[in-house]
């Protein structure tokens, strides 16, 4: 790890487009800006590890798990006549091509 | 295929399910090898939907629009969001959220803290984390 100090106002550069500034310091804070092409990418440790997480455990559900689900919508559906109707998908979504899944 | 019939006795949707194909600009967290997949409706009403890989078939996700399920989420999305995706304004995307189906409805969670974007014209999509702290990552469709 590279370990540097930097004033309020300073930049740290990585590579060739990646810029990482000091917006601010309050405390035990430090307020710290981020320029980088792959900016949606950028996150706080702890989100990264659970959004990694979370999309880990989402990947690749039991078919039969699916399965349930979708026949559980739909009798929910049947059951309560006061809930919303599933809404229809847009038209213009759909192209010609591939077939169902 | 099986025709279902809905009770809203909508006649004019069509049974036969065609794939919106899908390009991440930035690959979902975990899974960079993966930017192509294939968006089709699972069940006839499209409440929930397969975004399974090009790549590796067996690579799947299941996704729902989350306005089915929770009525008051409507997430700003910034600029540099519609931007990664192409679009010029909020009514050019989708907006999905991930599923995590351990067993059954009852056990389903939602991640609504990053939603994936997608470009309604292209299919370019982004899963973005939102700012606001409250969403989480695992809310359960049903309560």
């Amino acid at each position: 790890m590279l370990i540097l100090t930097r004033r309020v106002g300073e930049n740290v550069i990585v590579g060739d487009d990646i810029v990482i500034s000091v917006i601010e310091v309050r405390g035990d804070a430090v307020r710290i800006g981020i320029q980088a092409p792959r900016s949606l990418s950028v996150h706080r440790e702890e989100v990264w590890l659970e959004l990694q997480k979370s999309n880990s455990r989402a990947a690749r559900p039991d078919d039969s798990a699916v399965g349930a689900t979708v026949k559980e919508l739909l009798r929910d559906g049947e059951d309560a006549p006061g809930r919303a109707a599933p809404p229809s998908p847009p038209p213009d979504r759909r192209r010609p091509g591939r077939p169902a899944d | 295929m099986t025709t279902m019939t809905e009770s809203t006795g909508d006649t004019a949707e069509s049974t036969e399910v065609l794939a919106t194909e899908i390009t991440f600009v930035e690959p979902l967290l975990g899974f960079e090898e993966y930017l192509g997949f294939d968006l089709t409706d699972i069940d006839p009403a499209g409440v929930l939907l397969s975004l399974r890989s090009r790549l590796d078939p067996a690579l799947r996700f299941v996704l729902t629009r989350p306005e089915r399920f929770f009525a008051d989420y409507a997430p700003e999305l910034a600029d540099v969001v519609l931007e990664a995706v192409g679009a010029g304004d909020p009514a050019a995307v989708s907006v999905y959220v991930i599923l995590t189906i351990p067993t059954g409805l009852a056990d389903a969670t939602a991640n609504v803290r990053a939603p994936v974007v997608v470009a309604d014209d292209t299919g370019r999509a982004v899963q973005v984390v939102l700012d606001d702290e409250s969403l989480s990552m695992n809310r359960p469709l049903v309560s």
